[in-house]
């Protein structure tokens, strides 16, 4: 039977890492994430896994690659700091495709920034922060039950993709408490990693499936395996050619963006669906003027969720991304000309917004709701945007400078 | 001391070929590299302890010696650079059973994943490492390290190294490692035999090899030809602080974790979390 | 009574929103109150947010506040906007809150902590209680998040009684009893106070 639990975003964090099969953490305490790092001290040995707490964030994520190879469904959590030390063996993970989950808590930067404060300026980190190219999965709740939810599916991407997945979470979502529908043991949809089979000697491990996913073993199996940070061959050799390159590169994106319907899709949301029957809406074709597209991910999402209850008289439309890379440009995209301007907002200095640009591509006007000041977002504050008597990036308030871009690039 | 690799897996005689990926031959160490040797005494110590290639878990670094993988049909992880330790951690970590086994340079070991190296000692964890020290860096054109004596020539201290380089096997001891042991990839014999005992080690092990690196270092401070930097070595040898030099019985993170595990079982421990709070 | 408007109060009105403040010093527990306060919501299906933190570097001693959001429907912005409850227990936790509070606000002060006249006193009506005191008097002392909860739940009469002791049986387990007692405590010293001469000790008296 469900359950119902009031439990904090990190705590939901562990239950759902334990439900989805974690039983190995490796990990450095950092504000806001260290109940993750608590929690799972004392969970995973009581289920026969292991927690380790590592000299730094390089190695938790080294120990994160060594764990999964050998069979482990591994993961650590952590916040700026320790995400930016991560990043190294992020990219290990990615090239050697081990599957692993990393949770970042994410708090106001740079560097130590506000320690105790959150804020959402991770976002760029999180798809470009390791070197070189490479694909990103990140998951971004909203609520404490999608921290139990989407670290769930963040463990099945990472298992059946064979690579790193984050969730960024941060410190509002992390620390607060709200109720989460506790699904019972053993009716949560849990996937697992490919694995070969056949004869041992004929083992490819870098050979991909029909899904460009190549089957994983583990050390202490009948399989004997190589896998190297350098660029390599099916057997997981390293070569250096150029074909073998290009095909390694192509494969690794290409394996997250052949199996897209498997990412969390986003929530679509406005006044009308928000609040029920009651409230008149035009039917499909027949858009209110004045519509304004808002988007919003994490906490801010809540915000924003918050300007549609409070202002039911006004069209607007809340696209909140739960899978926040791959960025959900098609979903996004779809959207853009039922509405006469496009709204982002987050707590940095503009960084999704570029991205919502992208999408955009110059039909509608974009403006953006921003704060990186270590506060929440207020509904307020993103009203004022949506009415247009503000744009954080215009360059008219002076409270940014990360307007250079311009929403016709 | 425990014995983890007596028993059950010394299943047949073996020999170092064994284990060794002769198809990927010749290495690509230079000429007078000592990593040849070092890589032959390694699959021999395998062999003699009878390890079975699916239990075994070579773990790699950046370096000339980082690249010993490529030659070895065990499992293996060619990791990043300083990091084979950590991955090596989680390995054995989580799968307590596995012989793992880190090879690092002086690079690797000393230098960028110091802080690794103290830490794995400090736990205790059953990684035998394997510690090729050319005192430079070879691979990238003989830059310093953090074994580099103070006075060498290298590419970057053309002017005389200003600093000290590292005792590895003192700090390995005062880390707290189970076994630390001193060669030099002239003495083979030595050499095999002594990664074979580290191998047996239920805790965090090192041999570490002097080895010569006639390129770079040697050719920078006027050491002389291979054949001469390896007559030095032999003679190095003879001074001291050669062989075993420690060996003692510590709990290793296996055993201690074991215990931690039917803590957990028996639910004892103290609160933690944000509910404790 | 301020409380009346909670969630349970609003039937049929938009939105059913009651937020709360518990703030006082690290270690007095108000963060475990509020969060028995959101799983007594919980239990009544209602929903809740608990929010807290510290304010200062220190676990023990500093301003800690922790917030509680309640509604019937679902809860979008988590944190508290104007607050119609707030439960000061020393005089730094209510000046940094008195301007959060909604007009009308319920709010409860400890009535040696907080001034009841002149510069940072409350204005208008808050109910002051000798939470802390009591505590210290009735060997309680771990137990003054309690005795300040049950003040809270009987004078905004937001959640029931029996849920919230509901919610402090599955929290405290085996130590349920001692904060059960300090519930009941907190929830009589209100009552006593209301049933006496209306809102003890406000402003000025």
């Amino acid at each position: 039977m469900t359950r119902k639990a009031f439990w904090q975003g990190n705590e939901a964090v562990l239950e759902g890492a334990v439900a989805a099969g974690a039983r190995f953490y490796a990990g450095y305490p950092i504000t806001p994430s260290s109940e993750i790092a608590e929690l799972a001290s004392r969970r995973l040995p009581a289920l026969g896994g292991v927690f380790i707490q590592m000299e730094d964030e390089i190695a938790s994520m080294a120990a994160l690659v060594g764990a999964s190879l050998a069979g482990a469904k591994a993961f650590t959590a952590t916040s700026g700091p320790g995400f930016s030390l991560m990043q190294e063996n992020i990219g290990l993970a990615i090239m050697v495709e081990a599957p692993c989950v990393v949770i970042n808590v994410m708090r106001s930067g740079p560097s130590t920034g506000l320690a105790t404060k959150p804020a959402q300026a991770d976002v760029m980190q999180a798809r470009w922060g390791t070197h070189g190219d490479h694909p990103a999965v990140a998951l971004v709740p909203a609520s404490v039950s999608e921290c139990f939810s989407l670290t769930v599916a963040a463990f099945n991407l990472a298992e059946r993709l064979r690579m790193p997945v984050f969730v960024l979470s941060d410190e509002i979502i992390g620390h607060m408490r709200e109720r989460v529908e506790v699904p019972p043991e053993g009716s949560l949809e849990i996937w697992e990693r490919p694995r070969p089979s056949g004869d041992p000697s004929e083992y490819r491990p870098y050979r991909p499936g029909p899904d460009g996913v190549p089957p994983l073993a583990e050390f202490g199996g009948p399989y004997v395996f190589h896998a190297t940070s350098s660029m390599h061959d099916e057997r997981g050799v390293s070569a250096n050619d150029a074909g073998t390159a290009a095909a390694l590169i192509a494969r690794l994106g290409a394996k997250v963006l052949r199996n897209w319907e498997l990412l969390p899709p986003p929530e679509i949301v406005d006044t009308a669906s928000l609040l029920g029957s009651g409230h008149d809406r035009p039917g499909k074709g027949a858009k209110p003027a004045g519509g304004v597209l808002l988007v919003a991910f994490g906490s801010s999402a809540r915000s924003a969720r918050q300007v549609l209850v409070d202002h039911p008289e006004r069209f607007v439309t809340l696209f909140r991304p739960r899978t926040l890379w791959p960025f959900p440009e098609a979903e996004l995209s779809a959207l853009v000309e039922d509405h006469e301007s496009v709204v982002v907002a987050e707590m940095n200095t503009g960084q999704l917004v570029l991205e919502a640009e992208r999408v955009v591509a110059g039909r509608r006007p974009v403006r953006a709701a921003l704060r990186s000041d270590g506060e929440i977002i207020t509904p307020e504050e993103i009203w004022e945007v949506v009415c247009g008597r503000r744009d954080a990036r215009a360059g008219r308030t002076g409270e940014s400078w990360s307007g250079t871009g311009g929403s016709g690039r | 001391m425990k014995d983890r690799t007596a028993g059950p897996t010394r299943s047949r005689a073996r020999g170092y070929t064994d284990y060794l990926d002769e198809a990927a031959l010749p290495h690509i160490w230079c000429a007078g590299c000592g990593n040849g040797n070092v890589l032959k005494a390694l699959l021999g110590a395998f062999a003699s302890r009878g390890l079975d290639p699916r239990m075994t878990v070579v773990v790699t670094g950046i370096g000339c010696w980082g690249k010993a993988d490529d030659y070895i049909r065990t499992n293996a992880i060619h990791g990043t650079h300083g990091r084979a330790l950590a991955v090596a951690t989680g390995v054995k970590a989580y799968r307590p059973e596995l012989a793992v086994v880190a090879l690092m340079g002086d690079g690797d070991f000393a230098t960028i994943g110091g802080n690794h190296f103290i830490h794995a000692a400090r736990r205790n964890i059953g990684v035998t490492a394997v510690v090729a020290n050319n005192l430079n860096y070879g691979m990238t054109g003989g830059q310093y390290s953090g074994t580099t004596p103070a006075g060498s020539l290298t590419s970057t201290s053309p002017y005389g190294h200003a600093e000290e380089g590292f005792d590895l096997c003192a700090l390995a001891e005062a880390a707290g490692a189970a076994y630390v042991a001193r060669t030099t990839a002239y003495h083979y014999r030595q050499m095999e035999t002594l990664i074979a005992e580290a191998l047996g080690v239920d805790g965090f092990s090192l041999v570490e090899v002097l080895t010569p690196c006639p390129t770079y270092y040697g050719r920078l401070n006027r050491e002389g030809s291979a054949p001469e930097m390896w007559r030095a070595l032999k003679e190095r040898a003879r001074g001291g602080s050669f062989g075993c030099l420690v060996r003692r019985d510590r709990p290793s993170f296996a055993e201690r974790y074991a215990g931690v595990q039917a803590a957990a079982r028996a639910g004892t421990g103290t609160e933690v979390g944000p509910d404790a709070r | 009574m301020p409380g009346k408007d909670g969630p349970r109060g609003t039937e049929g009105m938009r939105p059913s929103r009651w937020e709360a403040i518990l703030a006082g010093e690290g270690g007095q527990g108000l963060v475990v109150a509020g969060i028995v306060l959101g799983e007594a919501a919980i239990l009544e299906g209602l929903e809740a947010v608990q929010s807290q933190w510290v304010l200062g570097s220190a676990t023990r001693g500093s301003l800690s506040r922790s917030e509680v959001v309640i509604s019937r429907d679902p809860i979008a912005f988590p944190r508290v906007r104007r607050a119609g409850a707030l439960l000061a227990l020393t005089r730094a936790a209510f000046e940094r809150h008195r301007d959060l509070l909604a007009p009308e606000a319920l709010v409860i002060v400890d009535e040696d902590h907080v001034p009841g006249a002149g510069p940072g006193a409350p204005e208008g009506v808050a109910h002051r209680l000798p939470v802390v005191r009591t505590a210290g008097e009735l060997g309680l002392a771990r137990s003054t998040n309690m005795i300040a909860l049950g003040a809270l739940v009987a004078l905004s009469g937001v959640l029931e009684h029996g849920s919230i002791e509901r919610a402090i049986m599955a929290r405290f387990g085996a130590k349920a009893i001692p904060n059960l007692e300090a519930y009941r405590t907190g929830a009589r010293l209100a009552g006593a106070r209301l049933a006496g001469a209306g809102p003890a000790g406000g402003a000025g008296s």
